[in-house]
């Protein structure tokens, strides 16, 4: 289960509105390498791992990553805060807005809604692992497009953030691949499921 | 004079501190610098956050005094501006 802090992992105070800018970082929330997708990877994926010291990475993983989507939401509200319909028109907003007005929804950049299939739970520790590492630099990188895109400090500090617990989260993830193929029989790193295909690919 | 502000500081970098070494420790468990690390952050924000709580009402959910349980539902809230200072 899951305890709420009245705080967020990182503090987001922004005090100049951006529709501009909330359309692009929207894609954090509910994008195709967001962390709304990175919660549910995680989560999903860590009731097959059997390693438990692995499948708690996951859940600690995953469980930062749900305060990661309240931060980006977070962002998102704060710049289009009490957007008038003026600012929504100059800003390029109202195509957001005539859906939404200034609620925060699951989708990409793009307008395209948030889908199960951004990630995979493939019930296969290797295989999944290795998506999460991908997943972590898919997510840095577009931390790095938005970043490119902003000159409030007051936007930038938690992005940076964000950007930086991406990096530590693909290093971790990648300790975790090490700890599963530890316990493998290296000429079988690849070929199977360890975690269902456990005859003979333990040492 | 205790400042609200400072001590919300005190608890979201003592926290974090803490969501990064336990992180660590989930790969490195036998490392005693990372888990000394870990006890004195906890130490931290154990004592800031009783402070916190008894002055400015209940952060966590489960907070072992909630006798200000009826400031829980107050805002601001931490994504409304101003509601993470």
């Amino acid at each position: 289960m899951w305890s709420y802090e009245k705080r967020l992992q990182f503090p987001v105070n922004i005090k100049n509105k951006d529709p501009r800018l909330a359309r692009i970082i929207i894609s954090q929330y509910g994008g195709p390498d967001g962390e709304m997708g990175a919660s549910m990877r995680y989560l999903s994926q860590k009731f097959a791992f059997k390693n438990p010291r692995v499948a708690g990475i996951l859940n600690d993983v995953g469980t930062e990553e749900l305060a990661h989507l309240e931060m980006v939401g977070a962002i998102v509200h704060q710049l289009t805060a009490n957007l008038t319909p003026e600012e929504i028109k100059a800003g390029g907003f109202e195509q957001y807005y005539v859906d939404h007005t200034l609620g925060i929804w699951p989708q990409a950049a793009g307008g395209v809604p948030f889908n199960a299939c951004e990630f995979q739970s493939k019930g296969d520790p290797i295989t999944d692992l290795f998506e999460n590492m991908a997943a972590e630099q898919k997510a840095r990188t577009t931390y790095d497009n938005i970043l490119r895109m902003i000159k409030d400090p007051d936007v930038a500090a938690p992005i940076k953030f964000l950007r930086q617990r991406e990096i530590v989260h693909f290093q971790r993830f990648g300790e975790a691949l090490r700890m599963v193929q530890d316990e493998l029989d290296s000429k079988n790193f690849y070929a199977m499921n360890p975690d269902f295909d456990c005859s003979n690919c333990f040492k | 004079m205790i400042n609200k502000s400072e001590l919300m500081d005190i608890i979201n970098k003592s926290s974090f501190a803490m969501d990064d070494a336990r992180l660590f420790l989930d790969t490195h468990p036998y490392d005693n610098e990372a888990r000394n690390y870990f006890n004195k952050m906890e130490q931290i924000r154990k004592q800031a956050l009783t402070t916190y709580e008894a002055n400015f009402g209940p952060i966590c959910a489960y907070s072992p005094d909630m006798s200000n349980v009826r400031d829980w539902n107050k805002g601001p809230w931490p994504w409304q501006n101003g509601g993470c200072k």
